[in-house]
């Protein structure tokens, strides 16, 4: 308390300490015949003096960081990837061009404001243009900004239009609110169709197939009865509207699993049986060095972005659709390791869009190995079919409700 | 006499409004709250976006300060943020809801508002030698949309659910659902409403802009007399009558997905244990119109703080600026390109690549104008005559970091460069300097240079130059560092970086952007403790204290309506005739005749 209001008083009392000297300064501005607004020659000479400080200041930010952090190591390590590899060039490029023309315009800019201070009895330069002086900084600065357009435009089509050799490797990324799952083809090279409305707790990427279809619609099927007995049981208001809005979701997954069901009279949902599913409670998944790896990233909830930063790999994962990124990783955990001459270091995959409060803390661990380490790895997890408990029968009162249920 | 104008006739009538017009007393309620003189609503708006910009920055303190000492307590979170920081330490949510406002308080309260609602309403019709907007009564309401919309924003902040917290750019689906993340309850809805109001104001405003410029100008002041400062308003108002329409489309159809169960935005959810009912939305489609209006509005609050540079730099240096139909059309360059730049945002949003391709050929194209603006701003000073006052000091100061935020901007526009530093601090660090600082640097010269047509007095120069020197050092020191974070891949938006171990050796960063800050913070006390002071006592205005050429140091220092008693001047001359050599003074107003070596070259000419 007394210390509130010894900080009060403190800063009143020098507040008006500061309004009385602006007062004494003015009036004795006025006494002397000087305007207290002009800016007087010492003034404007301090000034030109901090002025020409500010050169040296921009030249110390560029060298100090730069030393410091680029030269340190303490940015991103090289590429680790083949597309990145040309990223990295025409990064390269970029900050040279852009690094000169930061060290030589800004100090014409401050050196300038130093050098033509205002002088007793100086006057300026009517200079009001110069069709020549203004071509060369429109042409010069036109013809090195076209061929970046065009060097980078080359690389972009390259990470994105390049046709990739050899065996690829697909993989899915999906994300959630806060987590990533990684799912692999396993044999037959096809992802298993999947579906929002097929997620459940041994079923986190709602994949399709015909045994995953009856089972949802049967556990759907009991949270609806639960629902509906809920509410036949008199809740209080603010249950109520919560149990309807449950409700109608119920009513709406119910549809669209009866389409499903419907479909797979026609269509074998098989590729998904084979497809090996990394959960995040592992915390990392393995791609093999060398071969193309095509990322298929899918969200559960929100807009999240997988960022694989080393790799030079940025790709939204929006729910709803479906988005890809080919890259080749050239170099292995192993060796990236002995590069940095750190143990520990690890290729990360993070989400780099806002996505809720654990945004902070999204990330899974990319281990990148040899062909054969790889296989090895693939071949130890199980696949989704062999991961999932034996079938549950469903009980027959089960399957007449969800049966009735199909036919809304 | 009636003494407010509300038609054009009024304003265009030259004889309206004679010497007796100031000694008519109005009310208290029409003066100084429901005023429809463009001088007093131009106060309004600095006033008002003062107010806001202080609160983003005790914002963004508090959320710099978690960033540098990660869960530590502070006695201001706990004081300011209640149940959001127990003890000290701020919630996750309510990190993000901070960076949220931050973001939506200086974008649109701050820079959109307080710079174009308070110089283009200043100096519109000054310049111009007009006696008002054409429609005093929609500049007005302008302000009172702008009021409404404030309020609602304010209060959202003390919802119990907390405030937006999806980012300023609220992307979809994380806007759209309360159960994603708390703040996209009440407090969106809020966002939104107030969103709405926003757009109103800043429509009517920049109808009211583009009317003035087009249809009121005094005799003699052709387009191509104009100062540089108008043709900047006049084009940052025309990017706002366009684009502001589609956020509101936007916040619209977002209304609509969030309330009504349309499915515009939103496909596929599934979140809290439940499959929502929507499908076949986008959420791209969102960020397509969001950043139709985004770029632009990059350009709506960046272009007025050019312009008054460019106002100031002329002036303070004695000297035309340099190239001035060149530096008009760059500015229509900028403005053109700035509409069909949106997709550099969206590079990797699943966006086709080879649209992704086109937007890097024309974001890329933005950096011509841009260089040969700010080579015509470094020409102006060459063999000037500078006078360093404050407000001089900011323009320059606004140049530098127009000139270091924009290059760094050819590495995010272009596209295989930004799969890396796409949503890192290096966007963070880029648009801060060349659109964050740059525009309020544009407000301080403002207030600096045109304090004695605001409030009719003087404003402290070594208080001022106090504030520029630490407010210029610290902004360096703040942004500067942000860029190595990174290129690092630091993303933003983070509430702390303790989960990832590689970066543990780049904290030291975050310390000294925060310490920065806080002391960059403080040193706007310093210039609202100035601002307050000259208010009242600062030493009264003469009526031409920087030698200015242009009609606003015409006009008497005493607010009049009308402007001018009798007679509005009439213009001769372009604006910049300083230093003409073979004249007594460095400056001939534009109000002067032609001498009569003049008329004879212009006869020549003809």
């Amino acid at each position: 308390m007394i210390n509130n209001i010894l900080f009060i008083l403190i800063t009143v009392l020098s507040l008006l300490t500061i309004s009385r000297i602006i007062a004494v300064s003015n009036l004795i501005d006025t006494i002397r015949g000087r305007k207290p607004w002009e800016v007087t020659l010492k003034e404007n000479g301090i000034n030109a003096f901090l002025c020409l400080m500010m050169v040296f200041f921009g030249w110390f930010l560029y060298f100090y960081f730069y030393i410091k952090y680029v030269r340190g190591g303490l940015l991103l390590p090289e590429a680790a990837s083949l597309h990145g590899k040309d990223i990295d060039v025409l990064s390269d490029v970029s900050f040279t061009i852009i690094s000169v023309a930061y060290l030589l315009v800004q100090p014409f800019l401050w050196y300038f404001a130093f050098r033509y201070r205002m002088r007793p009895e100086g006057r300026a330069y009517h200079f009001a243009h110069n069709t020549r002086l203004e071509m060369v900084w429109t042409i010069v600065p036109a013809i090195i900004f076209c061929t970046l357009i065009f060097y980078g435009l080359k690389i972009w089509i390259k990470v994105f239009f390049s046709e990739t050799e050899g065996d690829k490797l697909t993989v899915e990324l999906y994300a959630q609110q806060f987590s990533w799952t990684a799912r692999y083809a396993g044999s037959d090279k096809k992802l298993g169709e999947a579906n929002y409305c097929m997620i459940s707790d041994n079923n986190q990427l709602g994949i399709i197939t015909p045994e995953t279809i009856d089972e949802q619609i049967a556990k759907i099927g009991e949270k609806y009865k639960a629902v509906l007995h809920a509410l036949d049981n008199f809740p209080d208001p603010a249950k109520f509207k919560e149990l309807k809005r449950e409700r109608e979701l119920l009513t709406h997954q119910m549809k669209v699993l009866s389409d499903l069901k419907k479909q797979s009279a026609q269509k074998p949902f098989a590729d998904g049986q084979d497809d090996i599913v990394i959960l995040p409670a592992v915390g990392e998944f393995h791609i093999p060095v060398g071969r193309p790896v095509e990322l298929k990233m899918r969200s559960q909830d929100v807009i999240h972005s997988a960022y694989l930063p080393h790799f030079r790999v940025h790709m939204y994962c929006s729910p709803g659709s479906i988005t890809t990124f080919t890259f080749t990783p050239t170099i292995t955990t192993q060796e990236m390791r002995e590069k940095l001459a750190k143990e520990d270091f690890d290729f990360l995959l993070y989400c780099n869009n806002i996505c809720g409060s654990a945004h902070f803390n999204m990330q899974m661990k990319v281990i990148v190995e040899t062909e054969e380490q790889f296989n090895l790895w693939l071949s130890q997890q199980k696949t989704f079919s062999a991961s999932r408990a034996p079938a549950n029968s469903v009980p027959a009162d089960t399957a007449k409700t969800s049966a009735q249920m199909a036919t809304l | 006499m009636a003494t407010t104008i509300t038609t054009p006739t009024d304003v265009l009538e030259h004889s309206a409004h004679a010497a007796s017009a100031h000694h008519h007393r109005e009310p208290f309620i029409t003066k100084y709250i429901f005023s429809q003189d463009h001088k007093m609503i131009a106060k309004q708006f600095l006033v008002t976006s003062i107010f806001w910009a202080f609160v983003a920055l005790i914002m963004s303190i508090i959320f710099r300060l978690q960033l540098a000492w990660p869960g530590q307590g502070f006695v201001i979170t706990e004081m300011l943020m209640g149940k959001w920081g127990p003890d000290g330490v701020l919630d996750p949510n309510a990190y993000l809801s901070l960076v949220t406002m931050h973001g939506t308080i200086m974008v649109f309260f701050v820079l959109t508002a307080g710079l174009t609602g308070t110089y283009a309403n200043l100096l519109i019709p000054l310049q111009l030698g007009v006696r008002d907007m054409v429609n005093p009564f929609m500049n007005m309401l302008s302000y009172w949309f702008f009021f409404a919309s404030s309020v609602v924003m304010f209060i959202s902040l003390f919802v119990e659910s907390g405030p937006a917290a999806a980012g300023w750019t609220i992307y979809p689906p994380l806007s759209a659902l309360p159960e994603a993340i708390p703040g996209s309850g009440l407090g969106m809805t809020l966002w939104l409403v107030s969103m709405a109001l926003f757009i109103i104001s800043s429509l009517l405003g920049g109808l009211n802009y583009v009317a003035t410029v087009i249809n009121c100008r005094t005799k003699g002041m052709k387009m191509t007399r104009m100062p540089l400062t108008i043709w900047c308003f006049m084009t940052a108002a025309i990017l706002g009558i366009l684009s502001f329409p589609v956020l509101f489309a936007a916040a619209l159809l977002l209304i609509f997905d969030r309330s009504f169960g349309t499915a515009f935005f939103l496909s596929d959810i599934y979140i809290n244990g439940m499959a929502l009912e929507h499908t076949g939305g986008s959420p791209v489609l969102f960020q397509h119109l969001f950043w139709f209006l985004g770029h632009p509005e990059v350009y709506i609050v960046l272009l007025p703080a050019l312009g008054i540079a460019s106002e100031i730099i002329s002036t303070m240096s004695r000297k035309p600026i340099f190239g001035y139909r060149a530096m008009v059309a760059s500015m229509f360059a900028i403005a053109g390109l700035s509409f069909i730049v949106w997709g550099h945002h969206m590079f990797v949003t699943g966006m086709d690549p080879f649209l992704g391709s086109v937007f890097t050929f024309t974001t890329l194209l933005i950096a011509i104008p841009s260089a040969i603006k700010a080579f015509n701003y470094i020409t102006t000073l060459w063999k000037g005559n500078i006078v360093l006052s404050p407000g001089m000091l900011f323009a320059i100061g606004i140049v530098s970091l127009f000139i270091s935020g924009g290059l760094t901007g050819i590495i995010l526009g272009d596209s295989a460069l930004d799969i890396t530093v796409h949503h890192t601090y290096f966007v963070t660090a880029h648009f801060h300097l060349v659109m964050g600082i740059a525009t309020l640097f544009g407000i301080i010269a403002g207030v600096y240079h045109w304090f004695p047509k605001l409030y009719g007095r003087m404003m402290n120069n070594q208080l001022g130059y106090v504030h520029f020197w630490i407010t210029m050092v610290c902004a360096y020191a703040v942004f500067w560092p942000m860029h190595y974070l990174g290129l690092a891949g630091v993303p933003r938006r983070y509430y702390s970086n303790t989960a990832f171990p590689m970066f543990d050796n780049l904290q030291d960063l975050n310390v000294i952007i925060t310490v920065a800050a806080i002391i960059g913070g403080l040193a706007q006390l310093i210039f609202l403790y100035n601002f307050i002071y000259s208010i009242f006592w600062g030493p009264k205005a003469p009526q031409n204290p920087w030698r200015g050429t242009t009609l606003e140091w015409t006009a008497p220092v005493e607010h009049i309506h009308g402007n001018w008693p009798g007679e509005i001047p009439e213009v001769h001359r372009w604006p910049y005739d300083y230093s003409i050599e073979g004249e007594k003074e460095d400056f001939i107003p534009q109000n002067v005749p032609l001498r009569e070596h003049e008329l004879k070259e212009a006869a020549k000419h003809h």
